[in-house]
């Protein structure tokens, strides 16, 4: 019994030390692999950045990164906005979407959202916004953090994605949260390991097929993501609204996600005509108005409140009927 | 002994390998030169090539047989109108040819060209259709009035058309007419030719924008003179919400800004998608149609989205605006 466990105790060490000697070894030579092929094809990717160097977020299996609870400019439920209360009678509306959806990131950093909710108080309207937007977010994420702003009863949910779903990468977000190891932790020494790396890539090497660039999110599950979205918000008995990803300016590089852009806010006008759903087709509106922008996808302070304008004039129909 | 034998085997292997290459790359050129040969000679025996070659050359009994053979006769009739060959479109139409559909627009196209009245009449009569259109709904009216000016003859071929009765205001899909396209292309000589001959000054495409509205958003301050010369309506809005002025504001086009308020143009005129043309002037921070706006008597605590010009200037950094705006209004 003792040999035995002096032999297992061995055989450990044996591959401990292995496992050094290989990692001293692969350092040496300088090798690096990034073990979950999430780096985009062209220039660096937002997700390597929101998983494991952003501290707003912690890691989760469905939504990649999730943001934390009571940190930054997120509430106790992880949302931006006022602490959520009772209803009391309010209207409750609740916006999904990506970084021009949350806004900038200090405190009181612009966000439409919460220039909608001092619009509708200034009109009388009685109404409460919560802002579920998470910087990075693609639609699927989207379908995970809607059920998450479904369970607050809101009486209409605004969605609002197509920019990072139109990101070139070497892993679709499908099959990045498909080989995720589960946890944050071991995702990170797996990162700094340059054995596992090299296991990766040998995973990797057997599979040639995912080496090919493609869109975080491929046009046909942009489509499905945003009818999922619309039939869970339907089946809770609220009111779905797709807005499309208002972004400007040239576009520079066939690869970069602005050239799909208009592809993605295409799909989210037909998937709302054929779902009978309101659009707010911000795109088109602010495609031409740059100083309201400050930078290519992102509002300034004033392109914020525009658009909650543009939003609440939208809206002022299916209000009345609240 | 051995070593021999291996390196005379691998030396022989090495030439069997380039034969079977060169033999490969023989079979390649050979394929290639027949599919070439091939090709060549089936455009040559295409039989709408025949006749249209046979006309060209005054060949009548090879281009008869070519005809009997069942050859669509559309591109002959096009190539002959492109040469100006009136001869040859008579021979054509007189074996019951017909300039139909898009080859019989083309035809048209080649007639107008020509300076030849009889030529344009010849295929008007065999069915050219001044007015036919192409998928996106655009006539050859339009399409001249979109043409850059480097193309001399497209006014000459667009006045033809005017004058052999085209419908001026005919709407493409996007319900574009030729005025707009032509303002969208600057012509200032076909605006005024289309506007003589009746083009509806006001006239709106699918998403409510005027020709007015499309030359104070490109900032063609002659153009805009023009359209309200010819009574375009200064306060028109689209769909989305802008007038013409408020175009004009937002992209700071002093000149445009100018004809438009003296031709009478609200500068309070507000709507839900940005409210007064002031405001959008803040916004985009254009001092001097700030100014301008003003001096016109723009209402500075006109609001949108809860704030007025001066909060709107703050709000979009344009802290710059604050003088401009509290010394107009107050003098």
């Amino acid at each position: 019994m003792k040999n035995a466990l002096a032999k297992i105790g061995l055989l450990l060490l044996s591959l401990g030390v292995a496992l050094a000697v290989g990692e001293i070894v692969l350092r040496g030579l300088g090798y690096e692999y990034q073990p979950l092929q999430i780096s985009a094809a062209n220039g660096s990717d937002a997700r390597d950045y929101h998983l494991f160097s952003d501290d707003n977020f912690v890691y989760d299996p469905q939504l990649i990164w999730r943001p934390k609870r009571g940190h930054g400019v997120f509430n106790s439920l992880g949302f931006r906005g006022p602490e959520v209360g009772p209803r009391n009678g309010k209207i409750r509306i609740a916006t999904i979407g990506d970084s021009n959806t949350l806004g900038w990131a200090d405190a009181d950093g612009a966000n439409w959202p919460a220039d909608l909710a001092e619009l509708l108080t200034t009109a009388d309207i009685d109404a409460e916004v919560i802002n579920a937007g998470v910087w990075g977010y693609s639609s699927h994420q989207g379908v995970p953090r809607t059920r998450e702003v479904l369970e607050l009863d809101p009486d209409i949910v605004l969605i609002s994605f197509g920019s990072n779903d139109a990101h070139q990468v070497l892993r679709s977000d499908a099959e990045f949260s498909a080989r995720s190891l589960g946890s944050r932790r071991l995702e990170l020494v797996v990162q700094r390991l340059r054995v596992a790396q090299l296991v990766t890539a040998a995973l990797d090497r057997m599979n040639p097929a995912g080496f090919e660039p493609r869109q975080r999110v491929s046009q046909d599950e942009y489509r499905r993501n945003l009818k999922t979205m619309i039939d869970e918000v339907r089946q809770a008995g609220a009111t779905p609204v797709l807005l499309t990803r208002p972004f400007y300016g040239p576009v520079l590089d066939a690869s970069g996600w602005k050239s799909r852009g208009p592809e993605y806010n295409l799909l989210t006008t037909r998937v709302a005509e054929e779902q009978g759903v309101l659009v707010i087709d911000l795109y088109s509106f602010f495609k031409e108005m740059d100083p309201l922008f400050a930078d290519e996808s992102h509002f300034t302070d004033a392109g914020h409140r525009w658009a909650a304008a543009l939003v609440l004039e939208h809206l002022r129909p299916s209000l009345a009927v609240l | 002994m051995r070593k021999e034998l291996s390196s005379q085997s691998l030396l022989r292997q090495a030439k069997i390998g380039i034969l079977v290459v060169l033999a490969l790359a023989a079979a390649t050129v050979l394929l290639v030169e027949t599919e070439s040969a091939l090709e060549a000679s089936g455009e040559s025996e295409d039989p709408r090539l025949v006749l249209s070659e046979a006309l060209a050359v005054g060949d009548q009994t090879l281009a008869a047989s070519a005809l009997e053979a069942g050859a669509d006769p559309s591109w002959a009739i096009v190539d002959a109108a492109r040469r100006e060959d009136v001869e040859s479109l008579r021979w054509l139409f007189e074996r019951g040819a017909a300039a139909a559909g898009r080859p019989g627009t083309r035809a048209l196209l080649w007639a107008l060209r020509s300076e030849d009245p009889e030529l344009a009449a010849m295929v008007r009569e065999h069915g050219g259709e001044l007015d036919a259109t192409d998928p996106a709904g655009v006539t050859l009216l339009m399409s001249m009035a979109a043409a850059p000016t480097k193309q001399k003859r497209a006014y000459h071929i667009l006045s033809a058309l005017l004058d052999a009765g085209a419908d001026v205001n005919a709407r493409s899909r996007a319900g574009r007419t030729a005025l707009m396209l032509a303002v969208k292309a600057d012509r200032m000589r076909v605006i005024r030719r289309l506007l003589e001959a009746g083009a509806e000054v006001d006239a709106r495409d699918q998403d409510g924008w005027t020709p007015l509205i499309l030359a104070a958003r490109d900032g063609r301050s002659r153009t805009v003179a023009k359209l309200l010369e010819a009574g375009a309506d200064s306060n028109a809005v689209s769909d989305s919400g802008w007038t013409a002025l408020m175009w004009a504001a937002w992209h700071g086009h002093v000149p445009v800004v100018e004809r438009l308020l003296a031709a009478g143009a609200d500068p309070n005129r507000s709507s839900y998608a940005g409210g007064t043309a002031l405001i959008r002037a803040v916004q985009a921070g254009r001092p001097r149609v700030v100014a301008q706006l003003i001096a016109a008597g723009a209402d500075r605590g006109e609001r949108f989205a809860g704030l007025d010009a001066t909060e709107w200037a703050r709000l979009s950094g344009r802290r710059y605006l604050f003088g401009v705006l509290r010394r107009l209004s107050t003098s």
